[in-house]
């Protein structure tokens, strides 16, 4: 454990991808679960000071349309962005590893189909498919979530599938085999915890794709009214774009931070993972 | 080859088919009735509700709509759209130059000027320019499309005032020629600039990628070895294999660009396919929709066909089976 | 003959032109003072204004090019067929009516000179403007009108509803339309000049699909003082001073409407210079800011159009008479109106304070007051659950206009009052089915035309009303709708509205927030809009436009 401390520690001496998105989302962790203490308002409250700019009235980021604190909102914004994020992309992640480690694990027909579906999901665009759901069937943020995850899956099942393709010619897989261990508990045993590890940095890269498919879906009116979100705030700020720019900059500052710092993370885990890469600094 | 490529082409056909049925359905269950959006809200005329639904045939079960669409997609009749009063392919028609005019701009310079910085950025590799453009590739990768538009406009436009804010022409102008050419060209710089800002750091980064995995093979060593000189090496080599990822990509983002349209067409008033689907979403136009819809899973299958043989080209090395 | 012009005079008064008002894309500015529509034109007198001062003395450039903002694509260039708010603007340039009803809401004759009721009121006999022509040539009479006419109520086209009292229409000659009426209606000469009733011409439509032949699509014919010149999709309509106009010389050389499907875009547009004439009213975040500049006239128009949360008299709590009063109490209908109102005011009675005649100051809707609200509830029954709510349920809205807005601000102040609002956003199409079509709801918010007559009330909180969503019912208000609808005594009505707000005030059917209006502003140098010649120009006329002379 301590190896592996001490290893880990190496890596991010040396891969500064990493280490800027871990600082980074440390500091988002930090003010999205601080949110009630940092606030300096009620996010939803609506105050008499309408539109001002930041600085004024005690407003550190100033108020928007409606005469809410954008500061506050901002700081509850980002438990929502994190919130869909990682719960989006872990949909994606378990439904990628499950469907592509049957795929590549149990090979044969069941494959052949799977790699078939695989290959129709990637072919639907997805992001009409979502609008379309979204649209006509509600903003309510946990459909959102539900939905963004299970149009994302594919590039996990995709990994996971040549993982697992590898990994089955292993002796350590043979030798279960042998003595034998059930196919499923294999899988479930040691194709996917040794296969999971490309896994991890790319639903870390769609968390930064979920963040930003919620912000767009909510620019476009569909988001979800009864929670604070950056992309709604935006959106709301269009109207006084001339009039008080603040409005819709600020959140957008955040939106380009947060999905920066898991993009981060992303390529810091990938590097990690491949170090042919190694010269690729 | 001949029988890979036909072998794709069926599966594409087939797959073109489950995914235009399930949007069908999807579409057509969801709630809402588009003849009485088109009656208005207050005073609906419930005659009017009755002669439009079975003139559009929407009195039909689903199954059965299902099929006469089929049926009229087969003999090339996209059907006709509700809301626009005009025949579907026409519209549809209409609707992807000005789109097609904005992305494939936008794909352009995004293309070449990410894949020429990539390039130049891995010979540079760990120069101080290297790590400048990376950075700023990365925080362009992490900027929501819609969100710099309306940075641009508020700039350039608001600010500024060099550019024009929206639209795709000036309508006063009444310009013919090349003036109407530059015209147009002026109303394009800001949502095209948009569009490529968000889309290079993707070619950049592959670009730069894989020259440097292509540089570290152990080919480049051995030629290295035999005295050629370092620019041959790459003109003639590093170049040519770098490229494939490039090109990979390419055919599905081509597809993909429509996606982003929808907001870049929102936000800067473009009259394109993008606006298209989103009001016929809230409209219900089915026809629309649906016809949208089967012209995109056609056009990704297609592409991606495409790409397999191109790939091949490039690379003699993949074989097919 | 006086019993049936008392008859005229009163239902001139009862026109029902609602059906249109909500309509946010053409919005409709209806102001007060309707009691004169009709009046004076139900003898059909030729109007007489005097077109050469109509700049008010200004010195004004002939000619010119002027474009008008729009909203969307037109579906087709049929005006009749379906209802269609992008159209309307462009219609209102190219084709005419038997009547025209101005910005004050007077008819004025139009393609009709003059026109008479039979004793009986039975007949309705219009004499037709002569030597008018259509835009390619062909001569425009009488049979034009009886063919559009006859298509519409044949074919059930939009506005059918309108001509729903007609019995048959003869042309004895080209410049004569006779029709014979079921019943006596003098409502119908105003519905003329109204929605989806444009004379078409029938030498082009005959026999052809009413939305795709060549006259819906490329090539529209009209009778109107500016010919169609080009339409492209998305981008724009040009039309063209039609030279041969048979009335006042239009003064533009050229119209474009140029569309931009954003209203914030195109209020940046117009800003720009990019655009002469808005075409629909300021957004309602820009209300104001042109008041006290003088590059740009701003017309500010309060509307009858009210802005209001209904409530489904089915829903447990809100069928309680204390809990719709404790979300009346708890609104914060001043602040709604800081912060969204636009040209609007706060909702201060429960009829719209135009309609002077029938308001009732005695009923004025209360005060904010959190704590009574609070107490009510309490006195209902209710008890607050461990987060302080007595109620917990949610709103259903659909996207349009100010509406998010409002939501999130009621929300905020009936959260403080104990009751929690989850908002539920929803497109308008899933709304129609869920709300209005399948009662699936608790708490919902509208807002639409309620004149020009008061009557107009009678269709949100009749128990049959078209659009009393929720299903609130009471007998005495039918009974009194019903008496004050026969009445021809101003002062008689006057009591009978008075108990109706009486009874409003009493059982809160709907929460009135706000009192819609539209604010229209030209650049300075633009002149002759229809808000200039109330008595003369239809609305989205431009007839008359002309730049001031450099």
């Amino acid at each position: 454990m301590k190896k592996k401390l001490s290893a880990f520690g190496k890596e991010l001496r040396r891969n500064s991808q990493l280490r800027s998105g871990l600082i980074l989302l440390a500091i988002l962790l930090i003010g999205a679960i601080g949110a009630p203490v940092f606030a300096t308002h009620d996010p939803f409250a609506l105050y008499d000071s309408i539109r001002v700019a930041p600085g004024t009235d005690g407003f550190i980021f100033g108020t928007d349309a409606l005469g809410r604190d954008i500061f506050s909102q901002i700081l509850y914004g980002a438990q929502t962005s994190l919130k869909i994020g990682v719960i989006a992309a872990s949909i994606s992640a378990v439904v990628g590893t499950l469907i592509g480690g049957i795929a590549g694990y149990f090979g044969g027909v069941v494959d052949k189909i799977i790699v078939e579906f695989i290959n129709i999901f990637v072919m639907t665009p997805s992001f009409f498919l979502i609008l379309i759901i979204v649209a006509i069937y509600g903003s309510d943020i946990r459909y959102v979530m539900i939905v963004i995850g299970l149009t994302s899956w594919p590039s996990n099942a995709r990994l996971m599938r040549a993982q697992a393709i590898s990994l089955r010619q292993r002796t350590f897989v043979k030798s279960a085999q042998a003595i034998g261990v059930s196919r499923l508990s294999i899988m479930f045993k040691h194709i996917i915890p040794n296969g999971i590890f490309p896994i991890i940095a790319n639903t870390t890269m769609q968390i930064s794709g979920a963040i930003l498919t919620e912000a767009g879906l909510s620019f476009l009116g569909l988001g979800d009214p009864n929670i604070v979100s950056w992309g709604q705030m935006i959106s709301a700020g269009k109207t006084y774009l001339t009039k008080a720019p603040w409005i819709s900059a600020i959140p957008g500052v955040f939106v380009v931070i947060t999905v920066l710092t898991f993009f981060l993370i992303g390529e810091g885990l990938n590097r990690f993972i491949s170090p042919k890469m190694e010269n690729n600094k | 080859m001949k029988r890979y490529i036909l072998k794709r082409v069926l599966t594409g056909i087939v797959i073109v088919l489950v995914s235009v049925c399930i949007n069908f359905v999807l579409i057509r269950c969801a709630p809402g009735d588009p003849v009485r959006i088109l009656a208005g809200l207050d005073d609906p005329n419930e005659d009017q509700i009755a002669v439009l639904t079975a003139q559009y045939g929407l009195d039909k079960s689903i199954p059965e709509q299902f099929v006469v669409y089929i049926g009229n997609v087969l003999r090339g009749d996209f059907g006709f759209s509700y809301v626009n009063q005009k025949q579907v392919i026409d519209l549809i028609a209409e609707k992807v130059v000005p789109t097609l005019l904005l992305s494939l701009s936008a794909l352009t310079i995004a293309v070449l000027g990410g894949t020429l910085l990539g390039i130049y950025c891995a010979r540079k590799n760990g120069k101080l320019i290297d790590k400048a453009l990376c950075a700023v590739s990365y925080v362009f990768d992490a900027t929501p499309s819609f969100w710099l538009g309306l940075m641009l406009i508020l700039i350039f436009a608001s600010w500024l005032g060099i550019l024009p804010t929206s639209g795709m022409e000036n309508m006063r102008g009444h310009y013919t020629g090349i003036r109407h050419v530059l015209d147009v060209m002026q109303h394009m710089i800001l949502p095209v600039g948009t569009l490529a800002l968000i889309q290079f750091p993707y070619y950049f980064r592959i670009a730069r990628s894989s020259v440097l995995q292509v540089m570290s093979e152990d080919f480049i060593t051995t030629l290295r070895a035999t005295g050629m000189k370092e620019k041959k090496i790459f003109n003639k080599y590093v170049l040519r294999n770098a490229l494939i990822p490039t090109v990979t990509i390419l055919g599905s983002s081509l597809a993909f660009l429509l996606s982003g349209s929808v907001y870049i067409e929102t936000v800067f008033s473009w009259p394109g396919m993008g606006r298209l689907l989103f009001d016929s979403i809230g409209k219900r136009d089915y026809p629309v929709l649906s016809g949208i819809y089967l012209i995109l899973a056609i056009t990704v299958a297609v592409m991606m066909i495409l790409v397999d043989v191109v790939y091949s080209l490039i690379d003699p090395r993949i074989k097919y089976d | 003959m006086k019993r049936f012009l008392a008859m005229v005079l009163t239902l001139a008064m009862l026109l029902s032109l609602a059906a249109c008002g909500s309509d946010s894309n053409t919005e409709t500015t209806s102001a007060a003072g309707n009691s004169t529509a009709g009046e004076t034109n139900a003898a059909g007198e030729t109007s007489s204004v005097d077109t050469s001062d109509i700049y008010g003395g200004v010195a004004v450039q002939e000619g010119g090019t002027f474009v008008i903002g729009a909203t969307g694509d037109p579906q087709s260039f049929n005006p009749d067929y379906l209802s269609d708010d992008y159209l309307w603007p462009i219609a209102q340039n190219m084709f005419n009516r038997l009547v025209k009803l101005t910005t004050d809401d007077t008819v004025i004759p139009d393609l009709a000179e003059s026109w008479e009721f039979s004793d009986d009121g039975l007949t309705l006999t219009f004499h037709l403007r002569e030597g008018v022509k259509w835009h390619d040539g062909v001569d425009f009479t009488s049979a034009d009108v009886k063919w559009t006419y006859d298509t519409i109520i044949a074919e059930s086209w939009n506005r059918s509803s309108s001509l729903e009292s007609v019995e048959s229409i003869e042309c004895p000659d080209d410049n004569t339309v006779v029709f014979h009426l079921k019943s006596a209606d003098i409502t119908i000469i105003p519905k003329l000049g109204w929605y989806g009733l444009f004379i078409l011409p029938q030498h082009l439509y005959e026999g052809q699909d009413p939305a795709t032949c060549e006259a819906a699509t490329t090539n529209p014919v009209g009778t109107g003082p500016f010919k169609f010149e080009s339409y492209e999709t998305g981008v724009g309509v040009t039309l063209v001073k039609n030279e041969d106009f048979w009335g006042d010389e239009p003064n533009p050389d050229e119209l474009i409407f140029a569309i931009y499907t954003d209203q914030d875009t195109l209020y940046q547009a117009f800003l720009n210079g990019e655009v002469d004439v808005m075409g629909t009213s300021l957004p309602s975040a820009n209300v104001g800011e042109l008041d006290n500049d003088d590059n740009y006239r701003v017309f500010t128009q309060l509307a009858q159009n009210r802005t209001y949360i209904t409530f489904n008299f089915d829903d447990p709590d809100f069928s309680k008479v204390e809990v719709r009063r404790a979300v009346e109490l708890a609104v914060d209908r001043q602040g709604i109106f800081d912060r969204v109102g636009g040209a609007g005011a706060v909702a201060e009675y429960y009829v719209s304070p135009l309609q002077t005649d029938y308001l009732d100051e005695n009923y004025k809707i209360p005060d904010r007051n959190v704590e009574e609200a609070r107490a009510l509830l309490e006195s209902a029954g209710y008890t607050a659950d461990a987060d302080g709510y007595y109620i917990h349920t949610t709103m259903d809205v659909f996207e349009s206009g100010n509406f998010a807005n409002i939501a999130q601000i009621v929300k905020a102040n009936l959260a403080e009052a104990g009751i929690d609002i989850t908002i539920n956003m929803m497109e308008m199409s899933a709304w129609t089915e869920k709300v209005q079509q399948n009662k699936n709801f608790s708490v919902s918010m509208l807002a639409g035309y309620q004149g020009p007559d008061i009557s107009g009330l009678a269709g949100r909180i009749q128990s049959d009303g078209a659009t009393n969503i929720g299903g609130y019912s009471n007998e005495r208000i039918d009974e009194l709708f019903a008496l004050s609808n026969v009445e021809t005594d101003i002062t008689q009505r006057a009591a009978y509205y008075s108990e109706i707000q009486q009874i409003m005030s009493e059982e809160v059917p709907m929460v009135f927030l706000l009192d819609n209006g539209g604010q229209y502003a030209f650049p300075s140098n633009v002149l002759g809009s229809p808000y200039d010649l109330p008595e003369l120009a239809a609305s989205s006329e431009y007839t008359y436009l002309a730049f001031a002379a450099e």
